[in-house]
C-alpha cells in the first residue's frame, strides 16, 4: 500500500482547469428532424419499401416507353401470348403488350391516387386548421357538420357519384375526395387543439410572438409530421378505392390502363392465362405494402416516444 | 349518459336524412331507364305513361322526394322494378342470411387470430413472431381482397377442389368467402392490438405488478392484455364497414345471393328502388353500429363509465 | 449492535444502448440495519433508482448486473432465479414508486389490486383477502375504506392513490419497503402526510426503508442514516446529523448549498456549476472532479478511496487523505465543511 500512494504524493496540488470545461456537453445534440431521420434509416422495412416505392414510380414513368408497343395497340396475330422476350409480361385477349399496359395502367393508378390524396390534404387540412384556429362557435358548428359526415359511410357515396358521372381520372379524384378529406380534417383539428394547449406556445406568446409567427414556426412544423404520415396510408386507401371502382365495372374501362381495370380483365381469364392477372396483382400488391410499410415506418420515426 | 345517447341519434336520424336525400337525387340523375328500352319502345306513349304511372315517375321528383320519405319512415322501400312486383323490403330480408353468416364468421375468425397473433408480436417484441404478425398484417391490409378472394378461388376451389367455389349450395359454400374476408379483420386487429399491447407493457402499472411478485403469466392476462383489448373496440366501426364493403366484391366473386351482390345488381340494372333501398340499409346499419359501439365501449372501461369526477 | 439487512457489495449495472454501455452503477456498497430508514441522495442520472431497482432485479431488459453481491439475510440477490425473486417481491421487500397516477391499473379496482399480492404470497382467499384490503386500507389512513376498497383508482385523489400504493406494498409486512421518490409527484402538504405515514408504519412493524430521493428536506425529515450518491458511485455516507453538519465531500457541500432556506434571506440560489460526467466513458478518477472548486490532480487521476470519520460517517475524496492538508497549508486553501 506504502509503496503506490507514494507515487501519487505529487499530485496533491491544485488541478489546472480550462475555464467552460463543466459545462461542456459531451454528446452532439441532434435535431428532431435528424434524429427522425436516422432512425426511419434504421428501420430497414421502411428503407426497402422506399427504394420499392422508387422503383416502381421510375417504371412507371419510363416504362411504356422501354417497349415499341403502346398500350392501346391491338394485334390480332399476337393474342393470349405468355410472356416472352418480345412482350415481357405477355398479351392480352387483343394482342396488346401487357408490359406497356401495366405501367401506363399504374401510372393512371398513382396519379389518380395521388391527386385525391392532395385533394384531401387541402380541403381537410384547411377545413380542420380554420376549425383549430378559430375555435368557439366557428368550431362547434364546423365540428358537428364532421361528425354527421362521418357517418356517411363513403364508398357507397363514391360508388353513386360514379353511377352518375362518366368515369374518368378527373371524375374518380372527386369522388374519392369528397368523403376522404373529412378524416384529415379531424386529425389536423385535433393536432392543433393539442398543440395550442401546450406550454412551449404558451410560452412564446409569453415571450412576445405573435399569432402568425407561432402559427408558422411551431403549429405548422408539429403538425406536418402527421399529415405527410395521413396522406402515406390515404395513398393506398385510393389506390385501392379505383381497382375496387373498376373491378365492379364503375371506374375506368378498357382500352384505357389502370390497375383496377387491369385486375378486372385478368380475372376473366382467371383459369385459363394466370399471368393476365398475376403482374397487375403483384405490381398493386407491392405498392400497396410500400406505402403501408414506409407510412408505419415513418409514425415510429417521427413518435418522440420512441427517441432513444 | 343518456344526453350523450340521445345526442348520437339525433345525429344518426340527421345523417340517414342526408344519405337518403343524397342517394334519391343522385339516382334521378342516373342515366340510362330501370326499363328494358327495346321492350318500352314497342309500346305505345300511353302504356308507356301508365308505367311510369304506376311506379309513381310521372309526378314532379319534389313530390316523389316526399313520398319517398313518408313511406320509409313508414317501413316501405319501395317495389323493386328489376324483381318486378316484389318488396324491396322483403327481397333484402331474405338475403340477409347468406351476409350475415359469411359476415360473423369472417369477423369471429378475423378477431380471435388477430388477438392472437398481435398479442404474441407485442410479447416477444422485435422477435420471429413480431415479424411474422407483422408481415401478415401489412399484407392483409395491402392486398385487395378480390385479389385474394380470386386466389383462394383459384387455388383451394379449382385446381385443388377443396372446397366449392362458386354458388350457395351448403355451409360450405360460406368457407372460403368467410376466409377471404378475415384476412382483412386479422391485418387490422393484430396491428392494433399489437400497438396497444406495446404501449401497455410500458406503463409504469406493470412495473407495479412485476414488484408485486406476480409471474410473467399473471402480469399479461390480468394487466397487459385486458388493458390492451378494451380500446379493440373502437376500431370495431371500421371492421365492420371493411367487411361490409369487402361483401360487395366476394359476394361477387363467389356467387353469395346477399346483400352486397344485390346492391352491384341493381347498378348494374339501374333499379332505382333497390338500389335506394339497400344504401339506406346499408347506411343505417352502419351508423347503428357505431353507435352501439360506442355504448359499449363506454360500458367496459372504468374510467369513462364512472366519469372522471374524484370523491 | 443493529444487524444488518441487507448488504450490498460492490454492486456494479450496465445499459446497452445502440450507441454503446453506460455505466449506471459503478461499485455501490452499503448496508441497511433492521428497523432504520437508509435515504439514497442524488440527482437524475446518478444510478440511485437503478440501484434500488436491481436489489428488486426489476431493471429493464437491456440492463445488466455486472458484478456485486446483494446479500439478503444470507443469499445473493444478484444470483437468484427469477421463480425466487418472484416469491421475494411483493412479501419479503416490496417498492412503491413515484407517479401514483400511473402506478395503479386504471381498469382494476384498488381491492382487487390489493388482494392481488395476498393471493399470491399469503394464499387468502375471497372474503377473507377482502377483509385484509379493507383493513390495510384503513391502517394507511384511508376513511370509509369499506367503499374505497371496491372503487377505480381515478376515483381517488393523488394522496390517497399513494397510500393504497404503500397498503399494497405492506400487504404482506416485508422486511424491507423500497420507495422511490415517493412523494415527488404530491403536493407538499400531501408529502408530509405520507411521509409521516411512512414513519407511523415503521414504528409500528419495523420494515426497514430504503427511500430514494434528490430532495434533502425528505431526507432531513425521515432518514436516519443517508448515502449521497453521484455519477455511479456513493460518494458519502453518514447518519443524517453527521450529514447535515459534518459533511466531508464538495458535492454533499455542493447540495447542502443548493437548498433554499426560508430564514435566510440571500439573494440568488447558489447551483453547482456544470454537469454530470457522460456514463458511457465513465472519468477515471473522481467523478465531481470537473466541477469541483478544490480538485487536485490526483484527483483527475485515480478514484478516491474511501476515508472513515467515524463508524458510520466516510467519504470518498482526495481531500480526507493528509497528504492533501499539507498541499491546501501549502497554498492556503481552505478545506473543511463549507456550508
Amino acid at each position: 500500500m506504502a509503496n503506490h500512494t507514494d507515487s501519487l504524493d505529487h499530485l496533491f496540488v491544485p488541478v489546472r482547469q480550462e475555464s467552460g470545461e463543466q459545462e461542456r456537453i459531451s454528446r452532439p445534440a441532434l435535431s428532431a428532424f435528424q434524429d427522425s431521420w436516422r432512425r426511419l434509416r434504421q428501420n430497414k422495412a421502411a428503407v426497402i419499401s422506399l427504394i420499392l416505392l422508387g422503383i416502381m414510380i421510375v417504371l412507371a414513368i419510363v416504362g411504356p416507353w422501354l417497349t415499341k408497343y403502346s398500350y392501346a395497340q391491338t394485334n390480332y396475330s399476337a393474342v393470349y401470348q405468355n410472356p416472352s422476350a418480345d412482350h415481357w409480361f405477355g398479351t392480352d385477349k387483343f394482342g396488346r403488350d401487357q408490359w406497356a399496359r401495366i405501367w401506363q395502367g399504374t401510372r393512371i393508378s398513382l396519379l389518380i391516387a395521388v391527386l385525391a390524396a392532395a385533394l384531401d390534404l387541402v380541403v381537410g387540412v384547411a377545413y380542420g386548421a380554420i376549425s383549430a384556429l378559430k375555435g368557439g362557435k366557428v368550431d362547434n358548428v364546423m365540428q358537428r357538420i364532421i361528425e354527421i359526415l362521418i357517418g356517411v359511410p363513403s364508398l357507397i357515396i363514391i360508388i353513386l357519384l360514379m353511377m352518375i358521372m362518366k368515369a374518368n381520372i378527373f371524375t374518380i379524384m372527386v369522388a374519392m375526395s369528397i368523403t376522404g378529406w373529412v378524416g384529415m380534417a379531424r386529425l389536423v383539428r385535433a393536432q392543433i387543439l393539442k398543440l395550442k394547449q401546450q406550454e412551449f406556445v404558451l410560452a412564446a406568446r409569453t415571450l412576445g410572438t405573435s399569432n402568425t409567427q407561432i402559427i408558422l414556426k411551431h403549429l405548422i412544423p408539429n403538425t406536418i409530421g402527421m399529415i405527410v404520415i395521413n396522406t402515406m396510408f390515404t395513398i393506398p386507401s385510393a389506390i385501392f378505392t379505383e381497382a375496387f371502382l373498376s373491378f365492379i365495372g364503375l371506374g375506368l374501362q378498357s382500352p384505357q390502363a389502370s390497375l383496377g381495370v387491369l385486375i378486372h380483365d385478368g380475372f376473366q381469364t382467371l383459369s385459363s392465362h394466370f399471368y393476365l392477372l398475376l403482374f397487375p396483382a403483384l405490381v398493386i400488391v407491392i405498392i400497396m405494402v410500400a406505402f403501408n410499410i414506409l407510412g408505419d415506418g415513418l409514425r415510429d420515426a417521427l413518435d418522440p416516444r420512441m427517441r432513444k | 349518459m343518456r344526453r350523450y345517447i340521445a345526442k348520437r341519434i339525433v345525429y344518426l336520424v340527421l345523417t340517414l336524412f342526408i344519405i337518403t336525400t343524397a342517394t334519391f337525387f343522385l339516382m334521378k340523375n342516373l342515366p340510362g331507364t330501370p326499363f328494358d328500352e327495346e321492350k318500352l319502345a314497342l309500346l305505345t306513349q300511353e302504356q308507356r305513361d301508365q308505367i311510369y304511372a304506376s311506379y309513381g315517375l310521372d309526378k314532379p321528383v319534389i313530390v316523389q322526394y316526399v313520398n319517398y320519405i313518408g313511406n320509409i319512415v313508414q317501413g316501405d322501400l319501395g317495389t323493386s322494378i328489376y324483381y318486378t312486383g316484389q318488396d324491396v323490403k322483403d327481397i333484402i330480408v331474405d338475403r340477409i342470411y347468406p351476409s350475415a353468416l359469411v359476415g360473423l364468421q369472417a369477423i369471429l375468425l378475423g378477431t380471435v387470430i388477430g388477438l392472437i397473433l398481435g398479442v404474441l408480436a407485442a410479447y416477444r417484441h422485435n422477435s420471429g413472431w413480431d415479424y411474422a404478425a407483422m408481415i401478415v398484417s401489412v399484407l392483409g391490409v395491402s392486398i385487395p381482397n378480390f385479389v385474394l378472394a380470386a386466389l383462394l378461388q383459384y387455388y383451394i376451389g379449382l385446381k385443388w377442389g377443396i372446397l366449392p367455389v362458386a354458388f350457395w349450395e351448403s355451409y360450405d359454400s360460406s368457407v372460403l368467402p368467410s376466409i377471404a374476408l378475415s384476412v382483412g379483420v386479422i391485418a387490422i386487429i393484430a396491428r392494433f392490438v399489437r400497438t396497444e399491447m406495446l404501449e401497455v407493457l410500458q406503463q409504469d402499472y406493470i412495473v407495479t405488478a412485476k414488484a408485486k411478485g406476480l409471474g410473467q403469466m399473471a402480469i399479461l392476462s390480468r394487466h397487459a392484455v385486458r388493458n390492451s383489448l378494451i380500446p379493440v373496440i373502437t376500431i370495431l366501426g371500421p371492421i365492420v364497414v371493411n367487411l361490409l364493403t369487402g361483401s360487395l366484391v366476394i359476394e361477387n366473386i363467389f356467387g353469395i345471393p346477399g346483400i352486397g351482390s344485390l346492391f352491384v345488381d341493381s347498378i348494374k340494372t339501374n333499379d332505382y328502388a333497390t338500389i335506394m333501398g339497400v344504401t339506406i340499409f346499408y347506411s343505417a346499419f352502419y351508423v347503428v353500429v357505431m353507435l352501439l359501439v360506442d355504448i359499449l365501449y363506454s360500458l367496459v372501461d372504468p374510467r369513462i363509465r364512472l366519469g372522471s369526477g374524484r370523491e | 449492535m443493529s444487524q444488518s439487512l441487507l448488504e450490498v457489495r460492490d454492486l456494479a449495472v450496465a445499459f446497452r444502448t445502440y450507441i454503446g454501455e453506460v455505466q449506471a452503477v459503478r461499485g455501490v456498497s452499503f448496508d441497511l440495519n433492521k428497523g432504520e430508514t437508509l435515504a439514497i441522495v442524488g440527482e437524475s442520472g446518478s444510478g440511485k433508482s437503478v440501484t434500488s431497482k436491481s436489489i428488486m432485479r426489476l431493471l429493464a431488459k437491456n440492463a445488466k448486473i455486472r458484478s456485486g453481491e446483494i446479500r439478503f439475510e444470507g443469499e445473493n440477490l444478484a444470483a437468484a432465479s427469477e421463480r425466487r425473486m418472484q416469491s421475494i417481491r411483493g412479501s419479503e421487500i416490496s417498492m412503491i414508486f413515484q407517479d401514483p397516477m400511473t402506478s395503479l391499473n386504471p381498469t382494476m379496482t384498488v381491492g382487487k389490486q390489493i388482494i392481488e399480492v395476498l393471493k399470491k404470497h399469503r394464499k387468502l382467499g375471497g372474503a377473507e383477502a377482502l377483509a385484509k384490503a379493507v383493513e390495510l386500507l384503513g391502517l394507511v389512513g384511508i376513511p370509509s375504506p369499506e367503499k374505497r376498497v371496491k372503487q377505480y383508482p381515478h376515483q381517488l385523489s393523488g394522496g390517497m392513490r399513494q397510500r393504497v400504493v404503500i397498503a399494497m406494498a405492506l400487504a404482506c409486512s416485508p422486511k424491507i419497503l423500497i420507495a422511490d421518490e415517493p412523494t415527488t409527484a404530491l403536493d407538499v402538504t400531501i408529502q408530509a402526510q405520507i411521509l409521516d405515514l411512512m414513519k407511523r408504519i415503521q414504528e409500528e412493524t419495523g420494515t426497514s426503508i430504503i427511500l430514494i430521493t434528490h430532495d434533502l428536506g425528505v431526507v432531513a425529515e425521515s432518514a436516519a442514516r443517508v448515502a449521497v450518491m453521484y455519477a455511479g458511485i456513493i460518494v458519502e455516507t453518514g447518519t443524517v446529523d453527521e450529514l447535515f453538519y459534518e459533511a466531508k465531500h464538495p458535492y454533499t457541500w455542493g447540495l447542502l448549498a443548493s437548498m433554499p432556506k426560508l430564514h435566510e434571506k440571500t439573494g440568488e440560489l447558489t447551483a453547482i456549476p456544470g454537469t454530470p460526467p457522460d456514463l458511457m466513458f465513465p472519468p477515471v478518477g473522481c467523478p465531481f472532479a470537473a466541477r469541483c472548486p478544490h480538485a487536485m490532480e490526483v484527483c483527475v487521476a485515480k478514484m478516491p478511496e474511501y476515508t472513515s470519520h467515524s463508524e458510520t460517517h466516510s467519504a470518498a475524496c482526495w481531500l480526507q487523505d493528509p497528504r492533501a492538508r499539507k498541499a491546501a497549508a501549502a497554498t492556503g486553501a481552505s478545506l473543511g465543511g463549507e456550508r
